[in-house]
């Protein structure tokens, strides 16, 4: 037995008030180291996702929701563009690629997105199975999508309608698996990716079933992607190239061509520029000259993050106010113990307890109940970041890992210790100042 | 063993003492007969280091504890002087047993669990070693208040009306006991009390009257 085991002892004697001030520590420590990692996994993984992407082009609406469809996969398109569009916007010199995103349909409430090889090289991919693919309806899948369905190398699935489950069932036309990509934290993880041509495959086949036009839609495809590849001058080149080498007779196959692109659309386009120019004159340009919408990742990330910045310090103040709360437990707690057990303190003088020991041991009572406060709200907004991320997960496909210590917590650490130190302070000094012949006498 | 010489005390000008001087030799007794407000309780808490008097220098042993301070004085305190209260009390979240290594721990003892147990089985208490004192009788806390106070094995114990709210029968056998495990632990004991059921009970007896702080 000991000062220190005493501190314990005492702390433990009074299950009722210590619980309270627990739990109220505990919560409100939850809560703000919860908001912490919130905040944080969401604002590391946001950021993540639009590297490699200066601007996104997609339909007139929200900008917000088409940066969150087309970068993020979370919100619905905001509608169509079209691609002879798009694709004399990639002719200007400001834009080093495009990446164009085709996207509406779903398998198992995973996203099957149009797209060419640049989209998972831009999130710096690697094939875990297999390959890309090489020809319309071959898909590769994010590793996420490969645990949840168990789709494996050569299957085959349909896709529906929609992005949610439930959607139309395009029967008929199967898509087949032939790449598996390994798990990267990005946003591809959650995504099928195939070629634009699979998703025009199957909203267009009745209107252009015929296996020519398949092969001849491919054919321009592939020339297209070289096109959005090379810089916007050397595409330009290529074509003044291609019309002075073709003549008359060729003229009309391009028309018919043309006519494809004029019909094409794609859901968004991931921008690159070339420089930082782009920034300043792209974007405005789009929105006033063009039927399409650029808005700038980096720009609404800002504003969205602003926004949750607003809703987590209203949490973050709601829990201080918390802690302070179960700071005043404790103190209550000490404070009116100490008036039942000034004896008991006289006692301890009285048997050669020194007033160090006495104070040292009050406080010690308050660091017990904010420590262990402390350690329990952290194992609560662990249990409660695993909550949050199942509830994620299935909602948006987003995987929340990592529940290590960060730096914020440190402080967390240092506010609960700061409140336990206070609330002791009052009953400490009254305890170092006490009177033990008086006490003694009193009682 | 203890001296003590021309103690006085003040609370403040209205209400001062002035004690005679006493002088005690290794393990014998004293009682303290007095009426209440003499200061019997004062005397004693000049006695056992927790209070200064105004003047005057008060032994134990070769030790002036009048001259010792803070932390060393609260060390020898606990080292040698053991006290019984009117009212025994005791440290409220720890056992019977607790509350006494406790105090072994205080003193800067061995936490010596045999020793406990001889001293409980002495008074009585060995049943009630992991009891918490709340849960005892008041004849059976008297006891345990007994047992907080000689566990040190003290070169001196101080007890304050130990009898006062006792019956008869409680009140004799505490005293017993008391002196019986005062001389075991080779300690001196100083019984205040306005008890005079006691008197009988001890060879060594003064009086204490305050009439001399009244010419003053």
């Amino acid at each position: 037995m000991n000062i220190f085991k005493l501190g314990i002892k005492n702390v433990t004697a009074k299950p009722l008030s210590t619980g309270l001030s627990l739990l109220l520590l505990s919560l409100g420590v939850a809560l703000i180291s919860l908001m912490l990692h919130v905040d944080r996994h969401l604002k590391e993984q946001m950021s993540s996702n639009i590297r490699g992407i200066d601007m996104v082009v997609g339909a007139k609406g929200s900008p917000l929701q088409l940066i969150l469809s087309a970068v993020f996969q979370v919100d619905v398109p905001t509608g169509n563009i079209k691609l002879s569009e798009a694709n004399s916007l990639l002719r200007n010199r400001l834009i080093d690629y495009g990446i164009p995103l085709s996207y509406g349909d779903s398998y198992e409430s995973f996203r099957i997105v149009g797209t060419d090889e640049r989209y998972p090289e831009n999130y710096a991919m690697q094939l875990a199975k297999g390959s890309l693919w090489s020809q319309s309806m071959e898909v590769a899948i994010g590793a996420a999508v490969a645990e949840k369905t168990g789709l494996n190398l050569g299957d085959k699935f349909q896709g529906a309608h929609g992005l949610s489950e439930g959607g139309h069932v395009h029967e008929g036309q199967d898509y087949i698996v032939k790449g598996i990509f390994e798990p990267s934290g990005s946003v591809v993880d959650q995504l099928i990716l195939t070629n634009l041509q699979s998703v025009w495959d199957i909203h267009e086949s009745h209107a252009h079933d015929e296996e020519e036009n398949h092969e001849e839609s491919q054919k321009l495809k592939g020339e297209h992607e070289e096109h959005a590849a090379d810089s916007a001058d050397h595409t330009q080149k290529n074509d003044d190239h291609n019309h002075d080498e073709e003549g008359h007779g060729h003229e009309q196959e391009e028309g018919v061509e043309q006519d494809y692109e004029e019909d094409r659309e794609i859901t968004a386009l991931l921008v690159k520029f070339k420089n930082p120019l782009g920034l300043v004159q792209l974007p405005r340009m789009v929105n006033e000259n063009t039927n399409m919408q650029a808005a700038l990742p980096n720009y609404e990330l800002n504003k969205l993050f602003s926004l949750m910045g607003i809703a987590v310090t209203t949490m973050n103040i709601v829990a201080m106010i918390v802690i302070l709360v179960s700071g005043i437990s404790v103190f209550i707690s000490l404070y009116l113990s100490l008036r039942d057990r000034t004896y008991e303190m006289a006692l301890l003088r009285t048997y050669g307890a020194s007033r160090g020991q006495l104070l040292g041991m009050i406080f010690q009572e308050g660091l017990v109940v904010s420590i262990s406060g402390f350690v329990l709200g952290i194992a609560l907004s662990r249990i409660g970041l695993v909550a949050v991320s199942l509830l994620l997960k299935s909602e948006y496909h987003y995987d929340f890992l990592g529940g290590g210590l960060i730096w914020q917590e440190g402080i967390l650490m240092l506010i609960t210790l700061l409140i336990g130190f206070f609330a002791a302070l009052i009953p400490a000094i009254t305890v170092y100042k006490i009177d033990i012949s008086k006490s003694l006498s009193d009682a | 063993m203890l001296n003590t010489q021309s103690v006085s005390f003040e609370y403040n000008q209205s209400n001062s003492f002035e004690f005679p001087d006493i002088e005690l030799s290794e393990g014998s007794n004293l009682l303290i007969l007095g009426e209440s407000g003499v200061g019997k309780t004062t005397l004693l808490h000049l006695i056992g280091g927790l209070l200064k008097p105004k003047t005057g220098k008060i032994s134990i042993g070769e030790t002036a504890i009048t001259a010792l301070k803070g932390k060393e004085l609260d060390r020898f305190r606990g080292a040698n002087v053991g006290m019984v209260f009117q009212r025994p009390h005791f440290i409220q979240s720890l056992s019977l047993a607790e509350n006494l290594q406790m105090i072994q721990f205080l003193a800067g003892k061995n936490q010596d669990l045999h020793r406990i147990k001889v001293v409980l089985d002495r008074l009585g208490l060995i049943s009630k070693l992991k009891e918490n004192p709340r849960n005892l009788s008041q004849g059976e806390q008297q006891r345990a208040a007994i047992a907080l106070a000689v566990i040190n094995k003290p070169r001196l114990i101080l007890a304050d009306e130990p009898t006062a709210a006792l019956d008869d029968k409680n009140c004799f056998r505490v005293v017993e006991l008391l002196k019986n495990l005062t001389k075991r632990s080779g300690s001196s004991l100083i019984i205040i009390t306005h008890d005079q059921r006691l008197k009988s009970e001890f060879a060594n007896s003064i009086n204490l009257t305050r009439t001399e702080s009244l010419i003053h």
